[in-house]
């Protein structure tokens, strides 16, 4: 067992085993004996002791209710502790001295860095490090921005090359997906900033063409490609998802505003083509996804899918169309797309009953 | 300790030196120049909403360009065609203007991919700021001429009262700031405008837009347009200014009430090395 997702699995296994014997006893389909039944306990027991002192896992539904929560905490805490610290210093830097506030600046991300792998080292859950390391890299983020201040230095976007690295260094040292996000959307701008760059854009206007994310959606995409990530859970997914949304926002902007694209075309080509784009890759990514058993990325793809398909329609008959005709004709799309999904589902579980 | 967390130590380090050392590296040696400016080209920076919580002190670079449009009045201003700024400049800083014409549709929407970064030069009480005084004051002379013959048109008066107030701000309190050329080679620049206490280089970016049919270059922004006042020059604005907000409304021009001495660094990063 590598990762704490893993044994998460495992545990909630046994969990369901023991729910599906007792109803099996209770129908009389099946009878453990004594000896079974203890040799089972024991193991299990043992398991599961193994499992929690190494990954700190929920062993009953109340343990994984409460965990939940402790997530909610410790995500909305790490936010806003990472906002506290932001505005504090912006509210009392204009009264210190240039020396004092560069000591500051540069001490901040390190002695909280020292602060999480401290706590990480005596707390086994992990949710005061997870919270601590978000408060590190927004004092990095807070570092860089207010020394450019301090001495107006020239904007440059190279500082997200730095903010990508040290979310990614953080997200694996102390598993933290939300610093993932972080690292991800850091690396997602430089890419797109250079893109942009190469094609003569100032780089803080990179958001004009949306296009400039399509090389940064292929790279997060395929990281998980490239490198393993079996020893951290939940990575994968948010790589993909990433990927997927950076492919996909773009792809709709521009099916609405093809002002917006490098192609030299007239715009209603340009927002044709990626309204063709839109379904096109949707469905495609609904297909690899049902084929690699990803279902984040068949449930992200499925949502744009859905939501260019809304699009269209409202493009389309918003305006001519009453209406109740109107929802009426979206509700029977949302029917039809019902059975479509119901038909694939038959036809995968078809397929895995004659492997099977 | 883990690798991981070695690493990220090393990045920290890494990162702050580097940043550090460009500074470092910028206010070595001489500065690149050394200009005492006033409050009409260095304007304190404040915000609109009295909830802002930022503490610190910055002062907003004034600066302009001129026209040569001179007919409709407006011959100056910081987002108008600079009259230097013609076709061969902007080929000699590498748009490539004949292929923009001969494709005048495709490029109709583009023009954000047709920037440059460019070094810019600006000129502290020159040529350009004389002029704008120059032109001003002709157009006075000759809308009061035009008053003279016509009496009773009231619109006119109105508009030279208008005219007669901008003209004294003009001499006043406006800058005197201008942007007078651009070029791509820091040396080729600083050995053109030498003179240290009259023109600084400061990094910018230069766009182009149609102006009817004809291409036209504009200074889009200059990367660096605020300057950071640190202690105990933040104190001495504070002090000489009080909570008179830039935005409020003034009746009469105020003079300038401090002098800036702003240095340029070999990054062409500036700083202020004193406030009076």
């Amino acid at each position: 067992m590598d990762n704490k997702q893993k044994a998460q699995i495992r545990a909630d296994q046994i969990q369901a085993f023991y729910d599906e014997v007792k109803l099996l006893e209770a129908d009389k389909v099946l009878q453990l004996a004594n000896e079974q039944r203890e040799a089972l306990a024991q193991y299990h027991e043992d398991l599961l002791k193994s499992l929690t002192d190494k990954f700190d896992i929920d062993t009953s539904s109340r343990q994984k209710q409460l965990s939940t929560g402790m997530k909610i905490a410790s995500f909305s805490g790490a936010l806003a502790l990472a906002a506290s610290v932001f505005f504090l210093f912006y509210q009392f830097w204009g009264f210190i001295s240039t020396s004092v506030q560069v000591s500051i600046l540069v001490a901040a991300p390190l002695i909280t860095l020292f602060m999480t792998y401290w706590v990480s080292q005596r707390e086994a859950t992990g949710y005061f490090a997870k919270l601590l390391s978000m408060v590190s890299f927004s004092c990095l983020v807070l570092n860089l921005v207010m020394l450019g201040q301090i001495f107006n230095i020239t904007p440059s976007d190279k500082a997200l090359l730095v903010w990508a690295a040290y979310g990614f260094l953080l997200a694996y040292a102390f598993d933290v997906r939300l610093l993932l996000a972080m690292g991800i959307l850091s690396l997602a701008g430089f890419i797109a900033a250079r893109v942009g760059s190469w094609s003569g854009m100032y780089w803080l206007y990179v958001g004009e063409r949306p296009e400039n994310f399509f090389v940064p959606a292929l790279i997060i995409f395929t990281i998980p490609l490239w490198f393993k990530q079996r020893h951290y859970s939940g990575f994968v997914p948010i790589y993909r998802v990433f990927g997927c949304l950076m492919f996909f926002i773009p792809v709709l902007v521009l099916s609405n505003w093809g002002y917006g694209s490098y192609l030299t075309w007239s715009t209603s080509i340009i927002e044709g083509f990626y309204q063709l784009i839109g379904f096109v890759g949707s469905a495609a990514l609904i297909a690899l996804g049902i084929r690699k058993q990803w279902p984040d990325v068949i449930n992200t793809a499925n949502a744009f899918f859905v939501l260019f398909l809304y699009t269209k329609m409202f493009d389309w008959w918003w305006d001519i169309m009453p209406k109740y005709l109107f929802f009426l004709v979206i509700a029977l799309t949302s029917l039809l797309l019902l059975f479509i999904y119901k038909r694939i589902r038959l036809q995968s579980q078809l397929s895995e009953d004659s492997h099977a | 300790m883990p690798r991981l967390m070695l690493a990220s130590i090393l990045l920290l380090l890494l990162t702050n030196i580097v940043v550090l050392s460009g500074v470092a590296y910028n206010r070595s040696g001489e500065p690149l120049s050394s200009i005492e400016l006033t409050e009409r080209e260095l304007t304190v920076k404040r915000y609109y909403s009295r909830m802002d919580e930022d503490s610190s002190t910055r002062v907003l670079l004034n600066w302009r360009v001129l026209t040569d449009d001179m007919e409709s009045g407006f011959f100056y201003g910081r987002y108008r065609h600079p009259a230097w700024l013609d076709e061969v400049k902007l080929s000699n800083l590498g748009f490539d203007l004949d292929k923009i014409k001969r494709n005048k549709d495709k490029y109709l929407y583009q023009w954000d991919t047709h920037a440059i970064d460019a070094i810019l030069v600006l000129e502290y009480q020159g040529d350009s700021y004389r002029k704008t005084l120059t032109f001003a004051e002709q157009l006075l002379d000759q809308m009061r001429k035009n008053a003279a013959n016509d009496p009773g048109d009231k619109s006119l008066a109105k508009k030279i009262k208008q005219y007669e107030d901008h003209f004294v701000d003009l001499k006043v309190s406006e800058t005197r700031l201008y942007a007078i050329d651009a070029g791509l080679d820091k040396q080729v620049l600083l050995e053109k405008y030498s003179d240290k206490s009259k023109y600084m280089l400061l990094r910018g970016e230069i766009s182009l837009t149609w102006d009817d049919d004809e291409i036209a270059g504009t200074i889009h922004h200059l990367y660096i347009d605020e300057v950071h006042v640190p202690l105990p020059f933040s104190q001495v604005l504070v002090d000489l200014i009080g909570n008179d907000a830039d935005y409020a409304y003034r009746a009469e021009p105020i003079p300038p009430r401090y002098k800036v001495r702003l240095n340029l660094g070999k990054r062409l990063e500036p700083w202020i090395e004193l406030i009076k």
